[in-house]
């Protein structure tokens, strides 16, 4: 039997999830326009701090 | 602050939330966010590819939340690969500096020896009782010690040395002082705070709370590794011309004086060890976030004649780097000083005196080099030019935010004391 509860995973889960975002994010941002990365990296760690 | 006092399990136990994973999930953000922080200028300048840059620094981050979270060996060694896998790619990052190549290399080499060691250890865990999960493992350990195979006591021996390299503590430390020089400095920053606070959280929780049965049989060991590593990290360190190879010791030697909390045992030193790391997270991510602000045009600027005169031409990056210093060395009021107080009080309570006075003694012994940079920034002349030092607001907000902790944290601590207090006796 499979413990479905996700919610102890959350936490990083929620980091990771940021994290392909930003690589996502990557590959349609030009040169000038990659420094908005930081602030989508920033934005999911807040995220997670104010949940956690 | 929603999941804040949750008791909470996932895949069999596999997984716990609780404060004390919540604690270190609060302070691995907060060291990721100075790490961002403090890199925008700099894998700018560097050509760091920023797109992979940030959300390898995220993949590590969530690695080491899930070892601060984890309850079974094989999850914990899974959180430990992911987050390894990213820091080795993050300290090669800077592809256009061969030191850094190296660096990856050294730290990938030394990380696969160090993840042998540990596999090892789980393996003849396992075999010995027949599990990996913590909880059956402890509940396993608590029938008497004479029916124990040989071999589950030399598992636990070479986990625990599997932890001593991730944490560098000497003689384990070899690759610390080469892979943080050559590795980008917030990188370094990130490297000597959170992989080193992931290691601590997993030690708490694996080996300082789940196989305390052990406690008997390695503490002799502890004890010589908690010498060494404070002792040899301060000596090497004195040695130093550069400061980011000096502040590497230096996270070898502040190693050493954690590593008192963990042989004290879990009634003394669990609390010191909490707050210790939260204080050594401000300090050391704020003193390489002021060594990250002095490279310029792919140029590092990292010995201790590139600091001279800086708290002149650079007030604040100044004040900030005296203060981190002072802190390090564990003067008063910074929260340097009360972490060590914690600790070696800690130290004396539990009956582990000369333990205490060791780590006085080395601290004083670490005032020599601390110091050096004070002096070399006010009362030396020269260093690098002062008109196209780094910039960034970021950079700065970062080493200020720092600097609030640092001083926090030394000034009104009974916060962050209760914080930790509740966060490490959450541990079920």
């Amino acid at each position: 039997m499979t413990d479905a509860n996700l919610v102890p995973l959350l936490p990083a889960a929620q980091v990771w999830l940021t994290a392909l975002v930003v690589m996502l994010l990557d590959l349609f941002l030009n040169e000038q326009e990659k420094g908005f990365l930081a602030w989508i990296s920033l934005l999911g760690l807040a995220l997670c701090a104010g949940e956690t | 602050m929603i999941l804040w006092g949750s008791q909470d399990t996932a895949f069999r136990s596999a997984i716990v939330l609780d404060n004390f994973a919540l604690f270190f999930t609060q302070l691995f953000i907060g060291v990721a966010a100075l790490t961002i922080l403090s890199s925008i200028h700099y894998i700018k300048e560097t050509k760091i590819h920023e797109g992979e840059f940030y959300a390898l620094v995220l993949f590590a981050t969530g690695g080491m939340i899930l070892m601060a979270a984890a309850n079974d060996l094989i999850v914990f060694f899974l959180a430990l690969e992911t987050m390894s896998i990213a820091v080795y790619v993050l300290t090669g990052m800077w592809r256009a500096s061969s030191r850094s190549s190296e660096a990856a290399m050294k730290y990938f080499l030394m990380g696969a020896f160090a993840t042998g060691f540990l596999l090892y250890g789980i393996a003849l865990i396992y075999g010995a009782t027949g599990s990996t999960n913590l909880n059956q493992i402890s509940a396993y350990l608590l029938e008497p010690a004479s029916d124990w195979p040989v071999y589950l006591v030399g598992g636990a021996f070479l986990v625990l040395i599997g932890f001593a390299f991730k944490a560098g503590a000497v003689p384990f430390h070899f690759w610390i002082p080469d892979v943080y020089e050559g590795a980008p400095t917030p990188v370094t920053g990130l490297m000597a705070v959170a992989v080193k606070a992931a290691a601590f959280a997993a030690w708490a929780r694996i080996l300082m709370h789940k196989l305390a049965p052990f406690d008997s049989d390695w503490a002799s060991a502890l004890w010589v590794l908690c010498i060494l590593t404070m002792t040899v990290g301060n000596l090497l360190a004195i040695t130093q011309s550069s400061v980011k190879r000096m502040l590497a010791y230096s996270s070898i030697a502040h190693a050493g004086y954690l590593l008192i909390a963990l042989v004290v045992g879990e009634e003394w030193g669990g609390l010191p060890l909490l707050f210790y790391l939260l204080a050594y997270a401000c300090m050391t991510a704020g003193a390489f976030a002021v060594v990250t602000s002095l490279s310029e045009n792919n140029r590092t600027r990292e010995d201790y004649s590139d600091f001279a005169g800086l708290g002149f031409k650079r007030p604040f990056l100044g004040m900030a780097m005296s203060l981190f210093m002072l802190s390090l060395a564990g003067f008063p009021p910074l929260a340097g000083f009360t972490g060590k107080f914690y600790i070696f009080r800690s130290a004396v309570l539990s009956g582990h005196t000369p333990l205490a006075i060791i780590g006085v003694l080395n601290s004083l012994l670490s005032v020599v080099y601390y110091l050096r940079v004070i002096v070399s920034m006010y009362m030396e002349e020269g260093g690098a030019g002062a008109k196209s030092w780094g910039q960034s607001p970021y950079l700065y907000i970062a080493i200020a935010l720092a600097v609030v902790g640092t001083v926090y944290l030394g000034i009104v601590p009974a916060k962050a004391l209760e914080w930790s207090r509740i966060s490490f006796f959450s541990i079920d």
